[in-house]
């Protein structure tokens, strides 16, 4: 579990948020919190502890930080409960974690099993985290492009194309030299 | 780029003048239906381009949306109808605003200089940047799941490929084209050059073939010099020959007519002694009728004239029956006066009528010779006519027979019988034959003639042939020139337009997975199909498709990832705007805050986000859950009704930024 939290803090560290460790004696916990959310990572071994043992642990943490959501005022709407579990869990337990996750009362809940590296991480704290895919496209040169494509072909008749000569002009080309 | 304000009166529903700001970072729209929210994005899309694209295809009866875009309810517009929408580039506003009067006219270009990068965009930029940036309820599901794969395809190829390829592809083209009709041309005149080609080998073929052997034509030479008697050269023989075939016909035309005469005159000729002997015997008769005219007019001439005699009967008759009528007149003679005797003068008178009566006798006998000598004078005149008739005759025959004879002699054959004379046709016929045949043996000249064009024309036709072979090779050297620039502007298109996908389709994944559409397909695959023709196919849990498999509210989650793809994939756009018109229709509170914390990180990464939702709960849940910063705050602005029953704004508000932290203070936390 040490791995996934780990993970998580990282994750949680790179995406801009201030992350702190809570020990209590269901075990490890992270808080952490950006200028408009907070939450709680609570770690489990696998989907049967999780689906067991989300409801008590998240209330004891919830009534440890219970000051603190306070003092959050409207940002305590934004508190996020994230739950997970290394081992991956069977197809009835996966749907009922994601019947946890559509609770929406009191926090907005992320259930997962099955988180055992950083791609599974990612996944799972991925709404917590900034738009991973920012494509930037460069503008297509065509010109450029089209003469990458045509290495084979008189290197005058690809200028008079590309330069935008007249069509009776690159037919003339076109039928010039071997 | 950014909505800086919307400044809006009389225009649709908005019947007074209204006014509303927008916060760089997000400013969240509430009201109940019918409050107006969907005109803040229509007016803005109608002050960029002119009109509302989502009325578009819509008509009834001859109306359209262009007849509703201004107020047209109850009461008069509270003021000018305009609408006025103002961006904000760093700390420049810009404004554009529309009247009813000049509802036509396009953006100006400054304004769409800065909305767009004009070298990059696409022809209908405004247009389609207006579809990309405001995301609308009702086409959220209609402009990505529900579209056509091919339509999709062109969706985000004009989003994010490159604006001028099919500019590049469509040159390319027409070279292409232009090429090909080359080569089909060239092709086609290879195979008329080939055609006349063979024409012409066929002639000189045909030519040679004509041409006789070498010892023909001596032979002919030979016999030609000896029949026209001609030492001449070869190529003089012929002229020679032409002029005795002439020669022959001539002597034809008249030799024959003779054979054809020669029975009749020969008939004329035996019949000359008879002709003499009808000459003799008419002068004969003319001989006795002049005599026996001579006879007649003797006997005529020895008495007067018949015509006298019978008058003067008829006088002394007429003078004898007037004596008697007068009778004696005192003894005396009534017609002479002298004195005579009744019986006397009786006597005297019977007398004078024997007298008459004698003259009347003669008269008769006179007429009578009179008439034999005039037969006799007709006798003569006609025995004299046929005397002339028939010596006529006689010299018309020999006249004939001299002529025909002269003409024998003329052509040498004078005395000549028929059997002469049909021989002497049988051999002008041969030698004309004999002529014509050598003649054609040896006239080769013309033959030569045929030979050399023919050889000639086919020269002609080789030259021709191989320009055209070379002209071919060239058009099918340019065709395939041609097809190269085609194809590689066609790669170049499709493979720079999969490259960026292959970069886009990534965002469009983590947006799918981060709204959930669906609990248990988590990831959504889009894969582009197609060479000429391309689609883009959207497929969840390995071959299902979306379309037909999820609740609408589902279709609508997913729609959202699309088009916020797309939007976000923009290249050319300078407009950091997205608006979302009540985007959570059908959608569930799970998935909608999915959506919120989508828009809270793109609100985060700069992007001004402005929603509009009916729920005031949910309005209030976008405003905490969307960053609202210190210098960026936030905006809730909620639409009513004022106390005239018009649109109005019932509060417009900044949303307070959220305490910065409470959970994790700076001193606790493990990165600090």
């Amino acid at each position: 579990m040490s791995t996934m939290l780990n993970l998580a803090e990282e994750q949680l560290t790179q995406g801009g948020y201030s992350v702190a460790a809570f020990e209590q004696g269901d075990g490890p916990t992270l808080l952490f919190e950006s200028d408009t959310v907070l939450g709680f990572v609570l770690f489990f071994p696998d989907a049967a502890a999780l689906l067991e043992g989300w409801s008590g642990a998240s209330q004891h943490v919830l009534q440890s930080v219970q000051f603190a959501l306070r003092r959050a005022e409207r940002k305590a709407w934004n508190a996020y409960l994230v739950l997970l579990a290394e081992a991956k869990g069977d197809y009835g337990q996966q749907v009922m974690l994601g019947a946890i996750e559509e609770n929406l009362v009191g926090t907005r809940k992320i259930a997962r099993a099955g988180v055992a590296g950083l791609r599974e991480m990612r996944a799972a704290l991925l709404p917590l985290l900034e738009i991973q895919s920012a494509p930037r496209l460069d503008v297509v040169d065509m010109a450029a492009e089209i003469r990458l494509r045509t290495s084979e072909l008189p290197r005058d008749l690809v200028d008079a194309f590309v330069s935008g000569a007249s069509e009776t002009t690159v037919a003339q080309i076109l039928e010039a030299g071997q | 780029m950014k909505l800086a304000y919307l400044h809006l009166c009389g225009f649709r529903g908005y019947r007074k003048a209204v006014r509303i700001d927008f916060s760089d970072s997000f400013t969240i729209i509430d009201g109940r239906n019918g409050a107006g929210k969907s005109t803040i994005f229509d007016a803005v899309e109608f002050a960029l381009t002119g009109t509302i694209s989502k009325y578009l295809d819509a008509k009834s009866g001859r109306e359209s949306v262009d007849d509703y875009l201004w107020w047209t309810g109850d009461g008069e517009v509270l003021g000018n109808s305009f609408v006025e929408v103002g961006f904000r580039d760093k700390e420049e506003i810009v404004s554009i605003r529309r009247t009813p009067l000049d509802t036509q006219s396009t953006a100006p270009d400054a304004l769409l200089d800065r909305l767009v990068d004009a070298e990059f965009a696409p022809r209908q930029a405004m247009a389609q940047l207006c579809s990309s940036t405001i995301i609308r309820d009702e086409h959220i599901a209609r402009l990505s799941l529900d579209l056509k794969e091919g339509d999709r395809f062109a969706l985000l190829r004009d989003a994010i490929g490159a604006v001028d390829a099919e500019d590049w592809i469509r040159r390319a083209q027409a070279i292409s084209s232009t090429a090909g009709t080359r080569m089909k041309n060239a092709a086609a005149e290879l195979e008329e050059a080939k055609l006349v080609l063979a024409n012409a080998a066929r002639q000189v073929d045909e030519a040679r073939a004509a041409l006789p052997a070498a010892s023909l034509v001596g032979q002919a030479l030979e016999r030609l010099q000896g029949v026209l008697r001609s030492g001449a050269a070869a190529e003089q023989l012929p002229d020679i020959g032409r002029r005795r075939l002439a020669d022959i016909a001539r002597q034809l035309d008249m030799v024959t007519p003779l054979a054809h005469q020669f029975e009749a005159i020969s008939a004329m000729r035996s019949g000359l002694a008879e002709r003499d002997v009808k000459v003799e015997e008419a002068e004969a008769k003319v001989s006795e009728a002049r005599a026996a005219l001579d006879e007649a007019i003797a006997a005529v001439s020895a008495a007067p004239a018949a015509s006298a005699l019978g008058d003067q009967a008829r006088q002394l008759v007429a003078l004898v029956d007037l004596g008697r009528k007068l009778g004696l007149r005192d003894g005396h003679c009534p017609l002479c006066e002298s004195a005579i005797e009744h019986d006397a003068f009786d006597h005297g008178l019977d007398a004078a009528l024997a007298v008459a009566k004698h003259l009347d006798a003669q008269a008769v006998d006179q007429a009578e010779k009179e008439r034999v000598r005039d037969e006799a004078a007709t006798a003569l005149r006609d025995a004299e006519l046929a005397l002339d008739r028939a010596k006529n005759e006689r010299e018309e025959a020999k006249e004939a027979i001299a002529s025909y004879d002269a003409r024998l002699e003329e052509h040498g054959i004078g005395g000549a019988a028929l059997a002469d004379i049909e021989r002497l046709l049988l051999k002008l016929e041969d030698e004309r034959e004999a002529v014509s045949g050598d003649l054609r043996l040896v006239d080769t000249a013309s033959l030569d003639r045929s030979i050399a064009r023919a050889t000639g024309d086919q020269e002609v036709s080789k030259v021709r042939l191989a320009r055209a072979e070379e002209r071919l090779g060239r058009a099918r050297l340019g065709e395939t020139r041609a097809k190269a620039i085609y194809d590689a502007a066609r790669r170049a298109a499709a493979e720079t337009l999969d490259q960026r996908l292959d970069r886009v389709l990534p965002l469009m994944s983590e947006l799918y997975r981060r709204l959930r559409p669906h609990p248990v397909w988590e990831d959504i695959e889009y894969s582009v199909r197609g060479d000429v023709q391309r689609f883009l196919k959207l497929q969840v849990g390995g071959d299902i498709n979306p379309q037909f498999v999820f609740s609408s509210g589902q279709r609508r989650a997913t729609g959202l990832a699309f088009l916020l793809s797309v939007n976000l994939s923009l290249t050319w756009s300078r407009w950091r705007s997205i608006l979302l018109d009540d985007p959570v229709q059908h959608v569930d509170d799970f998935r909608t805050v999915h959506l919120a914390e989508v828009l809270a990180h793109l609100c985060q990464s700069g992007r001004q986000i402005i929603c509009a939702v009916e729920d005031s709960a949910l309005a209030d849940l976008m405003c905490r859950r969307l960053p609202s910063l210190q210098g960026a705050p936030g905006r809730q602005v909620t639409l009513g009704s004022d106390r005239d029953g018009a649109i109005a704004v019932d509060r417009q508000e900044e949303i307070a930024p959220l305490i910065q932290r409470s959970l994790v203070l700076p001193e606790q936390s493990r990165s600090a």
